[in-house]
C-alpha cells in the first residue's frame, strides 16, 4: 500500500500515513481552506488501510490547532481506527499536547469519550517540540 | 559434469520421498467444497434415477470422508452407494464398497463387521472369478480375523491367498501373507512357524524394498537422462545454428566482395562519360547564362510583386485581428462588469444580512438596563457572524448566553438566526406555562439541543449534519443572589477577589453527539457584590499568533482576565482588543471573536419589567381536587408565589368532606377525571353543600363536551390542560376579587 504523506503548511497539517514502516501521525495546524478536499484522501487510505492492517496500529495526533470542521473530520478518522479496533486489531491513540494547551487536552478527552479504542495522553514542553 | 548430474540425482530422490511420506490430515476446504459440489451432483442424479451415477457420487464422497478420518460418515456414504450399486445391479461396483467398508471397521477394530463385509466381497469375487479380487478379499479378512484374535481362521485365509498371491506372483501379497502367518502363529505361541514365516517374511521384504528403491532410482536417473538429453539436444541445436550463421556470414563476405569489384568497373566507366558530359556542359553553361540572368531579374520582379500583394493581405488580417482582440475586450470587461456587479450584489446582501443579525442582537439599551456594568467584545471575522450574543429578562432574573455557531460568516450566521429564534421561544415558553422559577440554565440548553436535532433532521449516523452550537448560558438571579450556569464547550469564568472559579462546560455541543441523550450539568453558585464574570466562546484564546505561531490559549486568556477584572470595563475591553490584534499580528484571524463581562451589582436590582407573579392572595384558601400527584405539585408551584393557602383533596370523596369541613375555602380546582366520584358529581354535591363557592373544572382537551358537562354539573369556570400559567392566574384572580376578603 502506498504512503500517503503531506507536508505541513500554515494552514494543514503534516500527515504520514505509511503502512510498511508502521508510522501513522498528523501534526500541526488545521483550518483548510477547502476542508473536504483535505481530508477526503486521508479518510480514503484509512478505509483501504483497515481492510488490511498491521498486526497494530498506533496512530500519534500531534495537533497545534484545529477549526470546528476539521473536529469532524479527526473525528471521522477515529471512528475509522475504532472501526479497526472494535474488529479486534490493535490500535493505540497517541494523543501528544502541548502541556500548557488545556483546550487540546479537553478535545482529547472529548474524542476518547467518544470511541471505545484506548487513548493515551502524551503532554510535551514547548522546549520539547522546538528539537 | 558428473558432480552435477549425482547432486540433481540426489535433490529429486529426496523430492520423491518426502512427496511419498505426506498425507492428508483433516478435511480442508478445497475438499469440503467438493463434497459439496458432489452432494449437488447426487442429488441431481437421484432426481433423474441415475443410480450409477449415484453410486459413484456416493462412493467418492465416502473416499473423501476416509481420508479425512470422518469414518461414520464414510460408511454412511458407501452405504449409500451400495444401495444405489444394487439397484443396477453392478456387483464389481458393490464388491469394492464391501472391501472398503471392511478396511474402515477394520481400522476402527470392528471386526466382527468387517470380516463380515469380507466375506460378501470375496463372495462375489468368487462369483466373477476375479483372482486378484478374490487375493484382497482373503487377505484383508485374515488380517481382520488375526485382529479378532481368530488366529485359526485367520491362518487359513491367509495360506488360501498365500497360493493365489504365489499364482498370481504378487510379491507384496505374498509378503502380506508371510506377515499375517507369522503373526498368527507368534499369537497362538508357535514359535517354530512364526520364526519361519517372519524369515520368509523379511527375505521379500528386503527383495521388495530393493526393488523399490531400484525402481526409484531408474525413475530417478530417467529423469536425469531425460534432461541430460534434452540438454544435449539443446546444445547440438545451438551448434548448429552457429554454424549456419557463420556460413551466411561467409556466403555474404562473398558476395561484398564481387559488388566492390563490380562497383569500380562501374565507377571507371562512369568516369569516362561525365568527362565527356563536362565538355558538352560548358557550351551549354555559356548559352544558359544569359537566359539565367534574365530569368533571375523576372523572378525577383515576380517576388517583389507578391510580396507587396502579402503584406497587403497581413495588414488586412491584422485589423481583423485587432478588432477581434478589441471585442473581446469588450466582452472580458463586460464579464468584469458583471462579476464586479454581482460581488458587489452579494456583498450587500450580507451588509443587508448583517443589519438583520445586528437588529436580532440584543440593542445597548437592553444590556445597560439589565446589566449595570457590562462590556462586550465582539469581533466577527466576517461581515456576519456565528457567534452571537443574546439576553432576555424575567421578573429579577437575567438570562445571558455567549455562543458560537459552526463555522463563521454566512452559514455561521444561519445557524445563529435559529439558535437566536429558539432561545426566546424556549424561554418564553418555559415562563409562560411553569414559572420563573422553573428556569433552569441546563433545561434551556436540553430544549434547545432538541429543537436543533429535530429542525435540522439530524440524525447520528450521517456525518454531514453535524452542524450545532457551542455555548455557555447563565441566569442571573438578583432576588436571590445566586447565578446557575451550563454550557455546551464553553465554560463560565467568575472572577472574585483575585480569585478564578471556572465552571467547566459538558463536552459536548448544542447538536447531535454521542452523548445527546444526556442532559447538560446545572451549575449553581452564590454571588457576592463586585463579582465579574466572563461569557465567552473560543475564537480569543484559539487565535493562532505570537512569535512562534501559537494559539493564544485559554490558560493564557484566564491569566489575562484575571489581570484585568479589576479594571473599568471600558477599559477591559480595550485591552482585550490591543493583546489581540498585538498577537494576531501577521497572521488572520481564523474565527469570529466574542466575549461578554459584567459585574455583578447585588444590592441594585435591574429595573423590572411586567411582573408576571404580582398576585397578592395572602389570606385566601383554595382546594385542590387532583388525584395526580404531579399535577397537584404544577398547580401548587404556579400558585406558590402568591401567597395563597392550598388544600388538597385526593380525591372527589376527600374534596367534599373538606368543604364540609372548612367553610372558610373560597375556590375549588375540581379534576374531572377521577377515580370514585368524577369531578362533575363531586361538583353537583359540593354546591349542594356551599351554592356560591366557585368550582373551576380541570378538564383535558380530550374530554368531549368538556365545556358544556362542567357547566352542566354546576362548575363556573373550566380551564384546559396544559395550563397557560398567565390566563389561570388570571381567572383565579377575577373569582378572588369577586368575593373580597374582609
Amino acid at each position: 500500500m502506498e504512503p500517503l504523506i503531506y507536508e505541513e503548511t500554515t494552514e494543514t497539517p503534516g500527515v504520514i500515513l505509511d503502512k510498511e514502516n508502521g508510522i501513522f501521525k498528523i501534526w500541526g495546524k488545521a483550518f483548510p481552506e477547502e476542508t473536504h478536499k483535505f481530508y477526503e484522501p486521508i479518510l480514503n487510505w484509512l478505509d483501504e488501510y483497515i481492510q488490511n492492517p498491521n498486526n497494530k496500529t498506533s496512530f500519534v495526533f500531534k495537533m497545534d490547532y484545529f477549526n470546528s470542521a476539521s473536529s469532524t473530520r479527526i473525528l471521522e478518522m477515529l471512528y475509522t481506527l475504532d472501526k479497526l479496533y472494535k474488529s479486534g486489531n490493535e490500535v493505540i491513540i497517541q494523543w501528544h499536547y502541548l502541556e500548557i494547551d488545556d483546550d487540546m487536552v479537553e478535545s482529547g478527552k472529548e474524542f476518547s469519550e467518544m470511541i471505545s479504542a484506548p487513548v493515551e495522553f502524551h503532554p510535551y514542553t514547548e522546549a520539547q517540540d522546538n528539537d | 559434469m558428473a558432480s552435477l548430474k549425482r547432486s540433481i540425482f540426489l535433490t529429486l530422490l529426496g523430492v520423491f520421498i518426502i512427496a511419498n511420506s505426506l498425507k492428508a490430515q483433516d478435511l480442508s476446504t478445497e475438499q469440503q467444497k467438493r463434497v459439496q459440489q458432489l452432494t449437488k451432483n447426487l442429488q441431481e442424479a437421484l432426481k433423474q434415477d441415475n443410480y450409477s451415477s449415484a453410486a459413484s457420487y456416493s462412493g467418492k464422497m465416502g473416499y473423501i470422508y476416509w481420508n479425512g478420518g470422518f469414518y461414520n460418515k464414510a460408511i454412511e456414504n458407501f452405504n449409500d452407494a451400495l444401495e444405489f450399486n444394487s439397484k443396477v445391479g453392478n456387483r464389481n461396483g458393490i464388491k469394492t464398497i464391501r472391501y472398503n467398508l471392511g478396511l474402515i471397521y477394520s481400522e476402527q477394530e470392528q471386526y466382527q463387521q468387517a470380516i463380515n463385509q469380507f466375506v460378501k466381497g470375496i463372495e462375489i469375487a468368487r462369483s466373477l472369478n476375479q483372482k486378484e479380487g478374490i487375493l484382497n478379499g482373503l487377505t484383508n479378512k485374515a488380517s481382520a480375523l488375526k485382529g479378532f484374535g481368530k488366529h485359526k481362521k485367520s491362518i487359513i485365509a491367509a495360506e488360501q491367498a498365500l497360493n493365489i498371491a504365489k499364482e498370481l506372483k504378487s510379491l507384496k501379497l505374498i509378503r502380506r501373507c508371510y506377515g499375517l502367518l507369522a503373526e498368527n502363529y507368534e499369537a497362538m505361541g508357535n514359535s517354530q512357524k512364526s520364526i519361519e514365516y517372519f524369515d520368509k517374511f523379511s527375505m521379500l521384504d528386503k527383495k521388495i524394498k530393493k526393488e523399490q528403491m531400484k525402481q526409484l532410482e531408474d525413475e530417478t536417473q530417467k529423469r536425469v537422462d531425460d534432461i541430460q538429453t534434452e540438454k544435449e539436444q539443446k546444445e547440438k541445436d545451438l551448434s548448429e545454428r552457429t554454424q549456419q550463421l557463420k556460413s551466411t556470414k561467409d556466403s555474404l563476405t562473398e558476395t561484398k566482395r564481387l559488388t566492390e569489384k563490380q562497383k569500380m568497373e562501374i565507377e571507371m566507366q562512369e568516369l569516362t562519360v561525365s568527362k565527356q558530359k563536362e565538355k558538352l556542359r560548358n557550351e551549354r553553361l555559356i548559352r544558359y547564362g544569359l537566359i539565367g540572368i534574365v530569368s533571375l531579374v523576372l523572378v525577383f520582379l515576380i517576388i517583389i510583386f507578391f510580396q507587396f500583394r502579402l503584406k497587403k493581405k497581413a495588414n488586412k488580417l491584422l485589423e481583423k485581428q485587432n478588432k477581434k482582440i478589441n471585442d473581446q475586450k469588450t466582452e472580458i470587461e463586460k464579464q468584469r462588469d458583471l462579476a464586479n456587479r454581482q460581488k458587489k450584489d452579494i456583498l450587500d446582501s450580507i451588509e443587508y444580512a448583517s443589519r438583520i443579525q445586528n437588529a436580532l442582537l440584543p440593542p445597548d439599551y437592553m444590556l445597560e438596563k439589565g446589566l449595570s456594568e457590562y462590556f462586550l467584545f465582539f469581533k466577527p471575522r466576517d461581515v456576519v457572524s456565528g457567534d452571537f450574543y443574546w439576553m432576555t429578562q424575567k421578573d429579577n432574573k437575567i438570562i445571558i448566553a455567549a455562543a458560537d455557531c459552526t463555522g463563521h460568516g454566512v452559514p455561521g450566521a444561519f445557524m445563529s438566526m435559529l439558535g437566536i429564534a429558539f432561545l426566546n421561544e424556549i424561554v418564553n415558553r418555559i415562563t409562560e406555562n411553569k414559572h420563573v422559577f422553573s428556569l433552569q440554565a441546563n433545561e434551556i440548553l436540553n430544549q434547545l439541543r432538541n429543537y436543533i436535532i429535530q429542525s435540522l433532521h439530524q440524525d447520528q449516523d450521517k456525518s454531514d449534519s453535524k452542524d450545532g452550537i457551542d455555548i455557555a448560558l447563565t441566569i442571573i438571579d438578583f432576588n436571590n443572589k445566586k447565578i446557575q450556569f451550563a454550557g455546551a464547550h464553553n465554560s463560565l469564568i467568575l472572577i472574585r477577589n483575585n480569585e478564578i472559579i471556572e465552571k467547566k462546560a459538558d463536552r459536548m455541543p448544542v447538536a447531535i453527539h454521542k452523548k445527546a441523550d444526556k442532559s447538560f450539568t446545572n451549575h449553581e453558585l452564590d454571588i457576592k457584590e463586585d463579582d465579574m464574570i466572563y461569557l465567552f466562546s473560543d475564537g480569543y484564546p484559539d487565535q493562532i499568533g505570537g512569535s512562534k505561531g501559537r494559539k493564544f490559549m485559554s490558560r493564557k486568556f484566564k491569566e489575562l482576565l484575571l489581570e484585568i477584572h479589576q479594571k473599568p470595563m471600558e477599559e477591559q475591553k480595550q485591552i482585550l482588543n490591543n493583546k489581540f490584534e498585538e498577537w494576531k499580528s501577521g497572521y488572520q484571524q481564523l474565527d469570529d471573536v466574542l466575549i461578554i463581562g459584567t459585574r455583578l451589582k447585588t444590592t441594585k436590582k435591574p429595573k423590572l419589567t411586567e411582573k408576571t407573579g404580582a398576585y397578592d392572595w395572602q389570606g385566601y384558601k383554595i382546594l385542590i381536587a387532583e388525584d395526580t400527584e404531579m399535577n397537584f405539585v404544577f398547580l401548587s408551584e404556579a400558585l406558590k408565589n402568591t401567597g395563597v393557602d392550598i388544600i388538597h383533596a385526593e380525591n372527589g370523596e376527600i374534596a367534599i368532606e373538606k368543604i364540609k369541613a372548612d367553610p372558610d375555602i373560597d375556590l375549588v380546582l375540581m379534576d374531572i377525571n377521577m377515580p370514585k366520584i368524577d369531578g362533575f358529581e363531586s361538583t353537583a354535591k359540593i354546591k349542594e353543600i356551599n351554592k356560591n363557592i366557585p368550582v373551576i373544572a380541570q378538564t383535558a382537551l380530550s374530554i368531549d363536551n368538556a365545556e358544556e358537562k362542567s357547566k352542566e354539573a354546576g362548575c363556573d369556570d373550566f380551564i384546559t390542560k396544559p395550563i397557560k400559567l398567565k390566563s389561570f392566574l388570571k381567572l383565579i384572580d377575577n373569582y378572588l376579587k369577586q368575593k373580597p376578603k374582609d
